[in-house]
């Protein structure tokens, strides 16, 4: 199983990027955000580039900034059959989404409230084109290669990687 | 290396305030589900004269909710609200200001901000 310093070692290695947040918004984080170099990319360079949408009330940007906030201080993503997370069929591949209105995040859990986040994309690109299936493969595959300890990921139910 | 995700004052107290509604209209949702098992999605959409899939971007996603959408959700759901604002109290742009967690844990939903409040019974 990975550990923190596991991850740390990957950190020092470029092999993954931590995601903090400001001191004031979560002192005493609940859940830790880590994301790999590509979906460190985009979320720095594509993400604030991408215009609000006519329905969406927020932009992408603070559509994922308000869903990590709830993700570090450890607030609630599940209400009901209204998910802001559910993992990607088949289940066992331990391949995740997190999801605001416009924008899908996948990646996966090495530890009990920690993700990786690998990919991001819109929530209409990834319909149109059906990139479901490839992002998942892509977080599988890039797991596998990732110097990450065994077992690469958490596996089980939403309640078995984050905490509520 | 790290990276430091920020957004500026305004757009954290506006994303920050959206965040906060649609988490009160799946809360209220679910409330409502449970106090009236036959309310569904459906049920509210014929009662609106909607699409179900309007009526589960609404409420799963937040999807265009405007004040008009939003109070129409609250009659289809048998809602009622509280709707306050005063003076934020806190400088957003120094000091210590963690936003207040939703007490999910209420009888009855309330959303308050540094200088808004939105409560629903």
């Amino acid at each position: 199983m990975a550990t923190f310093e596991n991850l740390q070692e990957l950190v020092r290695s470029d092999a993954l990027v931590p995601i903090n947040l400001p001191i004031r918004v979560c002192s005493a984080p609940s859940r830790y955000l880590y994301a790999t170099p590509r979906a460190h990319e985009y979320i720095v360079e594509t993400l604030p580039r991408l215009p609000q949408t006519q329905m969406s009330e927020a932009t992408p940007y603070e559509q994922v900034y308000s869903l990590f906030k709830r993700f570090v201080c450890g607030n609630e993503l599940s209400y009901g059959d209204g998910n802001d997370i559910r993992d990607i069929n088949p289940s066992d591949l331990g391949v995740w989404e997190l999801k605001t209105e416009d924008m899908r995040l996948f990646g996966w859990f090495p530890l009990y409230d920690v993700f990786i986040c690998d990919a991001v994309d819109g929530a209409s690109r990834i319909k149109e084109f059906n990139l479901y299936a490839g992002y998942r493969d892509q977080c599988v595959a890039v797991r596998d290669r990732m110097a990450l300890s065994e077992p690469k990921f958490v596996d089980g139910e939403l309640q078995d990687v984050i905490s509520f | 290396m790290s990276f430091l995700f920020e957004l500026d004052p305004k757009s954290e107290f506006v994303s920050d305030g959206v965040e906060k509604f649609r988490h009160e209209i799946r809360k209220s949702y679910v409330e409502a589900c449970e106090k009236d098992p036959e309310l569904s999605q459906a049920k509210i959409a014929e009662e609106l004269g909607v699409n179900r899939s309007v009526i589960n971007r609404r409420i799963n996603d937040g999807a265009n909710l405007t004040l008009r959408s939003i109070l129409e959700l609250l009659w289809a759901m048998d809602r009622d609200y509280v709707f306050e604002t005063f003076e934020r109290k806190d400088d957003v742009t120094h000091g210590d200001n963690r936003p207040p967690r939703v007490n999910v844990a209420s009888a009855n939903s309330e959303i308050k901000t540094q200088n808004m409040s939105f409560k629903l019974s």
